[in-house]
């Protein structure tokens, strides 16, 4: 499934980053496939706020149908 | 770069600073240089170079970055000037995996390094337990532990910096890197931050940061700080504080003090009209600015600074990006738009901050067209204060209209693509009041030299258009348009006149005229709408070039009367 098609609380694996700027851009912040994210709020129709490690990235809705995902059990808050 | 010495000790090489967005690095410039660039709480503060020295040593800030590439223009501000440098690299230490990426960057292209790891106080407090000897090893550069907003840390940085620069320079050539370059570097940053992250400590989480990006409770809460924003700049400020200033110390005391020594001077009536008449550069000139703009901007631009330096901005990015998606914008833009209350022109120039041509242009537009600054909001509270809360209402009802309707106009109209948003949040904090004390400083230093010299040029032209019959023969040119189709007097002509200058002088230009409510309404309208302030003008012109200048110029008379006219039309329609 594409990132914009989830919900706020679901944690997710990331599969694949379909745009190449877009993916040298997430790896340099630390996220790439393999990473889990968990979303933290997510506006309809609009960008979703990611938390993963330490770090929070506010992603907006075009970026988000670039991310292939696959949910996995919520992760404990950290 | 003609001359190309590997291994060669260069006196003139600068040390620059280079860091990841937000990570201190203008705190530390401050330090070293004594030089002010400005400080905030969000990504994207620093957009151009800024100089200053450190002893014998020329010291660059850079923009931030989140690597040394080609994605946004402050990469290829900072690649550049990384071509032959020292450098100071300050690094977040709340987030190592991110911005360890470009430390790695830098250390692989044998730049001489020295390796700041910022925010350490909050990383003790989270429990963060970090190896820095293993990290200096591991980079081959001294790695110092500080906390440059408490100055801790910046005495071992001084001692750092003679040792650092007498390590031979070199002239990198950054080569472009593939995907693969990329990864392989990702892989050794994670292996990195296993090694010296021997506790990663417990992220704080904040109920009220979770509160702003809600969709609701978010809302909510920015209507409380619209509210409290009100209470400060329009009741306490436009209210007590100018009330005093205004009638009890300029009106009450400085004005008559200056027209009786101006008077005792025994001056021909035109040069005494000029310096203390109806538009007096001594009495009216100084009356506005002092008494009445001052304590209004000074208060605009504390709010201002508190927003900047709390992390709200960036939350409010969020929450808005969808709606400003209708506007061919997207949540970034959140930041100039904002900033465009303080100044214009100012925010203007924070467009850069934005990902593409088309969202600098399309938010340029805005700004100039339809955010009344600080100056102007000043006066216009005033004058919308005393006629009370409809008339208030109704003018931000106009304005917003006007804003999200050019917006609409110029997404369908501006050819290309904007971007989607992409922004890091950074930890919500209480800002410090002493950067907000030295921002506010800063900018309203800036705020007098600049209007100071244009109220100056106004009012003087002003008065002689007045003396010489001009302003009369104005008033009754435009009077169809200004007394026909707008309904106001005809010596509003006077405030448009004025207006041309700067906009918040033009506003000024109403103070002293007896209108109805529907008429103060149709002016402040029409004022806000009316052209840039010339500053203004100069940096569109810079920044986007004569077409874009000419076409806002133009536009927003346009827009102006055409509004202005259209309030009073349907105003008079409902009976007002």
């Amino acid at each position: 499934m594409l990132l914009d098609e989830v919900q706020k609380g679901q944690s997710l694996r990331v599969l694949a980053v379909r745009d190449s700027s877009l993916r040298a851009q997430l790896l340099r912040m630390g996220l790439c496939e393999g990473s889990v994210v968990r979303v933290v709020q997510r506006i309809s129709r609009g960008p979703a706020l990611l938390r993963w490690g330490s770090q929070e990235l506010a992603l907006g809705g075009r970026h988000l149908a670039l991310l292939e995902v696959h949910p996995v059990g919520p992760l404990p808050r950290r | 770069m003609g001359h190309c010495h590997d291994a060669d000790v260069r006196p003139e090489q600068p040390l620059v600073l280079v860091g990841n967005p937000n990570c201190g690095k203008s705190v530390v410039f401050h330090h070293l240089t004594g030089v002010y660039a400005t400080v905030s709480n969000y990504p994207g503060t620093t957009l151009a170079l800024a100089q200053g020295t450190f002893r014998e040593w020329q010291v660059i800030d850079t923009p931030g970055v989140y690597g040394i590439s080609d994605f946004t223009p402050e990469e290829r501000i900072t690649r550049e000037v990384l071509k032959q440098a020292h450098i100071i690299n300050v690094v977040n230490a709340l987030h190592l995996e991110r911005e360890l990426f470009l430390t790695l960057q830098l250390a692989d292209w044998g730049l001489p390094l020295v390796v700041v790891l910022n925010f350490m106080d909050e990383a003790r407090r989270r429990g963060m337990r970090i190896d820095t000897a293993r990290l200096a090893e591991a980079l081959h550069a001294e790695v110092i532990p500080a906390a440059a907003v408490r100055g801790e840390g910046m005495d071992a940085l001084m001692t750092a910096i003679p040792r650092l620069m007498r390590t031979a320079g070199r002239t990198a050539q950054p080569a472009e890197e593939d995907m693969d370059a990329l990864l392989k570097r990702r892989t050794r940053v994670d292996a990195l931050v296993r090694e010296v992250l021997i506790d990663g400590g417990a992220r704080r989480s904040f109920q009220l940061a979770e509160a702003m990006v809600h969709p609701l409770l978010g809302l909510l809460i920015v209507l409380v700080v619209l509210f409290l924003a009100y209470q400060l700049v329009g009741v306490l400020v436009a209210q007590t504080i100018v009330g005093f200033t205004e009638t009890v110390v300029m009106q009450g005391w400085y004005e008559p003090l200056v027209r009786g020594m101006v008077g005792a001077l025994g001056l021909p009536g035109w040069l005494n009209g000029i310096l203390v008449g109806e538009f007096g550069v001594l009495t009216m000139t100084v009356t506005y600015l002092l008494g009445i703009l001052l304590p209004l901007v000074v208060a605009f631009y504390v709010l201002l600074s508190l927003l900047e330096d709390s992390g709200y901005l960036p939350r409010l990015a969020f929450l808005a990006d969808r709606w400003l998606n209708r506007l061919g914008l997207n949540g970034e833009a959140v930041v100039p738009l904002i900033l465009g209350f303080g100044c214009v022109t100012m925010a203007t120039i924070t467009t850069r901050m934005l990902d593409t041509e088309r969202e600098r242009t399309i938010a340029s537009a805005l700004l100039n067209f339809a955010i009344p600054c600080s100056a102007q909001l000043a006066v216009i509270t005033a004058l919308a204060t005393k006629a009370g809360m409809g008339v208030t209402a109704a003018y931000a009802a106009v304005v917003f209209a006007c804003f999200v309707l050019l917006g609409t106009a110029l997404h369908r109209l501006v050819p290309g693509t904007s971007s989607s948003l992409m922004m890091a949040l950074p930890a919500l904090q209480l800002p410090r009041p002493r950067n907000i004390a030295l921002k506010t400083m800063a900018r309203t230093r800036h705020f007098l030299a600049e209007a100071g010299i244009w109220f100056f040029v106004g009012a003087l032209l002003i008065s002689l258009a007045q003396l010489s019959g001009a302003l009369v023969a104005i008033q009754n040119v435009i009077a169809p348009l200004t007394v026909g189709w707008m309904g106001l007097p005809k010596e509003a002509a006077v405030a448009y006149v004025m207006g041309i200058v700067r906009r918040d002088f033009g506003a000024a230009g109403f103070f002293q005229m007896a209108l109805s409510p529907l008429q103060l309404l149709v002016a402040l309208v029409s004022i806000t709408l009316f052209v840039p302030c010339i500053a203004a003008i100069l940096v569109l012109h810079k920044e986007r070039g004569p077409a874009v200048a000419a076409g806002i110029w133009l536009g927003s008379i346009a827009l102006a009367f055409g509004v202005g006219g259209l309030v009073f039309q349907g105003g008079s329609l409902l009976g007002w």
